[in-house]
């Protein structure tokens, strides 16, 4: 049963500077289905993370979110005041991110986050016994070895790894059915990447919950999500399923991405490089803003460029895709 | 440190704007005023402020104003005398020590913690019934309730530094110890001592004017601050404006030293600076 | 936790070999001061045979090192000897007893003052960062920090003294006498010494509060859904203690200093006016045992502010 859970219709984030206004995001759409996982990919600077911090309303006070309308299990969330939304927050949505070390308090107790975070979702009347069973539970299943030990160490007497599954345990700990997961495994090395991904991909398989998993990394993607966003400067330029996009990918940057990660995989001599780098700073609003670095640049692209459905992929920001330009680039 | 970002920053601008006509005003001052500090005219004794005396007239019937510059004048010069000493035995202890650490590391800081451990004022004061009243010796009493203060900083920073890329370079090129010291440490670490130091200029002339406030400092009839605030002090229901206008070009003064630091430490320390 | 234990034993033992080294330098320093005590007590004139009598009497004309082993002994039992010249004869330890509570009383109602003021002044300028009250809050730190504690002593003295006539401008009703009488009498006192710390103390904790609020764990707590109350206790106040209790630790040096001033333009039977009029004496037995006892106040002080921060934050203790 594919049941729609996050619907998020044209969200648009700027932000508000001393000088001007920065847009950061436009234009992005998508949803997510209950039980699935959405890949969202893109370098530094993409607005990804701004995307999904949006969504869970993090963004700094200076920040300003206008969309038309983001439906959370069929109900418009965006007209909801700060305390409703918040009751939303870790119970409903969650977020988890990029370093697991600075996201625990340091001067504080796994034990007491636990407590803490259980004591404020099931009720402040919530018998502690019972919040530090379960808390114990989730810890196990997170692949923790000694649950009872870990709740009673402070963050600094643990690994980078460790501190990611007790995070994750966390998150897990209430129960959302949407969980955010900011690169997660971006600072951890690769023995222990490894491990979370296999983490991920258990909860995925046990939990019906739904994720949205951001990296940098098409390799990951491929492997943990069932359909993918790819974002450039602030736009998503190509969405649709994960196995056909990697196939076949119809956007220049997107196919750029995948041709690396095969390059990667596959250990050649030397990987194709995507030339240039992504502006930073405003954006221009009417032409294809991957064109500096685009090896099929025309200028027919030099005006605002929509995101059209191509056939069997999905949607595509580009003039040429579906025109046979695409390379099949397999495995 | 950059000079266009220093200018820009308004603490800074302000505090050097301050400090730049407080020692305008303390050095030229008193040549361009009328009054002599010593002059006495025992008929317009104790005149509240007007345009002839702007700080009105002490108890002798000196001009205050006059004799507030002056005062300042030497309030000034025996703190920086003070903290200058303190500077160069401290950063130097700090340096040797913090750089080569074993037991000449351990005896400095055990001295430097005694030093800590007494009050400031209580060092200052106890030092001045050991040694005699005096200028010099107010002088000495700064020195040593500061040097502490720069031989810690210097030397934990030191310690910090001690394995950084260009120390370890400039020892393998063989250059002496006074030399990677001094030339190669000291200006990189230099920003908290500068601002330590206009505190301590601050400070030392506040621990003067108490120690001659309460008569244990500087001797009348040379001015300084506090020596013009202790007399101010003894008719003070009366005529109030001796010790209020004294005690304000201290606060003054000590805003813009304590503004030029704070400014220096903003320049110096990115975390600190208010973001957008 | 054993090791733990074994942190605060050393530490202990630190303390109290700096203090032990502290009573050899004051000491030292004592002997090396111009007068003789003999004839500060006796006077100019005395003949020599009661000068050498006074000094047998007092054991003046023993070896240095016997004369120090003497004293530290007479220290630990709280002997500190008897008055030369400021209450001649008197036993110095009464003198102390008697001044201690007034020095304390005032010492820990500034402290007081200076916190609550820094409390909520620091934290207004942390939250409301940027704006006026930021502003405000900051400017009159600085101007805290640039007034000597004696002055704004005066000032408040003629502010609300001489021209309101809320408090008494002088004297100083024990603590012993009245507990009220002694808030109501040490108010003016307490402010004069709190203002320069109060506003060292909300720098500090405007700067810790701040650092801590781009902290990621604050961050986390929100996507979690902790409630904006529950983040700034718990998570950014809680952690902001440790530096902000260190520079409270730090502030006790200048606060005995401050109190020895304030004490004699107010009038209060305390410590430090007692160190004042022993210099002015030259009663080195009572100078001496003045510097003792603030020497030892600080150390205790620290101890117990490393104590604290050992506590609050266990990264320290391993």
């Amino acid at each position: 049963m594919t049941e729609t859970l996050l619907e998020v219709n044209d969200l648009n984030v700027a932000f508000r500077l001393a000088s001007a206004n920065l847009t950061v995001s436009s234009d992005v759409s998508f949803s997510v289905d209950r039980g699935k996982v959405l890949g969202l990919i893109g370098e530094s600077g993409s607005g990804k993370t701004v995307t999904s911090k949006a969504i869970l309303r993090l963004l700094p006070k200076n920040a300003s979110l206008e969309a038309n309308a983001i439906r959370f299990k069929g109900r418009d969330i965006s007209t909801l005041t700060e305390a409703e939304f918040n009751r939303l927050r870790g119970t409903e949505l969650a977020m988890i991110f990029q370093d697991p070390v600075g996201s625990f308090n340091p001067v504080k107790t796994i034990g007491w986050h636990f407590r803490t975070v259980g004591k404020l979702h099931r009720g402040a009347g919530a018998p502690r016994g019972e919040i530090m069973k379960e808390a114990k539970e989730v810890l196990a299943k997170a692949d923790i070895a000694d649950p009872e030990n870990a709740l009673r160490k402070y963050p600094h007497q643990m690994s980078g790894g460790m501190l990611q599954r007790c995070l994750i345990a966390l998150v897990m700990f209430s129960k959302p059915s949407l969980i955010v997961a900011d690169e997660p495994t971006t600072n951890l090395d690769n023995l222990v990447e490894r491990q979370i991904l296999d983490l991920f991909d258990k909860l995925r398989r046990e939990t019906d919950a739904s994720f949205i998993f951001i990296t940098h990394d098409m390799t990951i993607a491929e492997m943990i999500s069932d359909s993918v966003i790819v974002m450039y400067a602030g736009q998503i330029v190509e969405q649709g399923p994960t196995e056909a996009l990697m196939r076949r990918p119809q956007h220049p940057y997107t196919q750029g991405l995948v041709r690396t990660a095969r390059e990667l995989e596959g250990e050649v001599e030397t990987l194709t490089e995507i030339s240039g780098e992504i502006g930073t700073g405003v954006h221009p609003e009417n032409r294809c803003r991957f064109a500096p670095r685009c090896p099929l640049y025309e200028t027919a692209c030099d005006h605002a460029i929509a995101l059209r459905p191509v056939e069997g992929h999905g949607l595509v920001r580009c003039i040429k895709a579906g025109q046979g330009a695409a390379n099949e680039v397999t495995p | 440190m950059k000079l266009k970002h220093f200018l820009h920053n308004r603490t800074a601008l302000a505090g050097l704007t301050i400090t730049t006509l407080f020692l305008l005003a303390v050095f030229f001052g008193p040549m361009l005023s009328k009054w002599s500090s010593n002059q006495h005219d025992f008929m317009n004794a104790l005149q509240p402020p007007s345009w002839a005396h702007p700080f009105g007239t002490d108890s002798l019937g000196r001009d205050v104003i006059t004799r507030v510059l002056e005062g300042a004048r030497i309030s000034l010069l025996i703190s920086v005398a003070g903290v200058f000493a303190a500077m160069v035995f401290g950063i130097t202890a700090g340096l040797y020590s913090g750089f080569h650490g074993g037991w000449m590391d351990v005896i400095v800081m055990r001295v430097v913690d005694l030093l800590f451990a007494f009050p400031a004022f209580v060092l200052a004061l106890f030092l001045m019934v050991a040694l005699g009243y005096g200028v010099t010796n107010v002088a000495l009493a700064i020195m040593l309730v500061y040097l502490p203060i720069f031989a810690r900083i210097t030397r934990n920073m030191t310690e910090t530094v001690r394995n950084d890329a260009y120390v370890q370079a400039a020892q393998v090129m063989g250059q002496g110890t006074p030399r990677i010291l001094f030339r190669e440490i000291l200006p990189n670490i230099s920003a908290p001592i500068l601002v330590q130091a206009t505190i301590a200029v601050a400070f030392g002339i506040v621990i003067e004017s108490g120690l001659s406030f309460i008569g244990l400092g500087v001797q009348p009839p040379t001015p300084s601050l506090g020596v013009i605030m202790a007399d101010g002090q003894e008719y003070f229901r009366r005529s109030p404006w001796v010790l209020t206008l004294s005690g304000l070009s201290v606060t003054v003064a000590l805003l813009g030293l304590n503004l030029l630091g704070d400014g220096i430490r903003d320049l110096s320390d990115p975390r600190l600076k208010v973001r957008e | 936790m054993p090791s733990s234990l074994k942190y605060f034993l050393t530490r202990l033992s630190g303390s109290l070999v700096t203090m032990l080294v502290g009573t050899i330098v004051v000491f030292l320093v004592m002997k090396a001061a111009p007068g003789d005590p003999a004839l500060i007590v006796l006077g100019d004139y005395a003949t020599d045979e009661t000068v050498a009598a006074f000094n047998r009497k007092h054991g003046l004309d023993a070896p240095l090192m016997a004369q120090y082993l003497d004293w530290l002994g007479g220290l630990v039992r709280f002997d500190f000897g008897q008055s030369l010249s400021v209450s001649a004869g008197e036993n110095i330890g009464d003198l102390l007893l008697y001044r201690l509570p007034n020095t304390i009383f005032v010492g820990v109602y500034a402290i007081l003052i200076a916190v609550t003021l820094s409390l909520v002044l620091g934290t207004l300028a942390a939250l409301n960062r940027g704006t006026t009250v930021d502003t405000s809050a900051t400017s009159l730190a600085v101007l805290g920090v640039s007034m000597p504690d004696f002055w704004f002593g005066y000032m408040l003295i003629l502010g609300l003294s001489i021209g309101l006539g809320w408090f008494p401008s002088y004297g100083f009703t024990p603590p012993s006498d009245s507990l009220a009488g002694a808030f109501y009498s040490g108010f003016l006192p307490a402010l004069a010494i709190a203002a320069p710390m109060a506003a060292v103390f909300t720098r500090t904790l405007r700067t810790a509060l701040i650092e801590n609020l781009d902290r990621e764990h604050v961050m986390v707590a929100k996507a979690m859904g902790h409630s904006g109350r529950f983040r700034f206790l718990h998570h950014v106040f809680r952690n902001s203690l440790i530096p902000y209790i260190t520079v409270v630790g730090l502030q006790i040096r200048y606060l005995l200093g401050g109190v020895v001033i304030i004490e004699r333009i107010f009038g209060i039977n305390g410590v430090g006016s007692l160190m004042v009029e022993a210099a002015f004496a030259r009663d080195f037995f009572v100078v001496q045992a003045c510097a003792v006892v603030f020497l030892g106040i600080v150390l205790a002080v620290n101890y117990v502010v490393d104590l604290i921060c050992a506590m609050l934050d266990p990264r320290r203790v391993r």
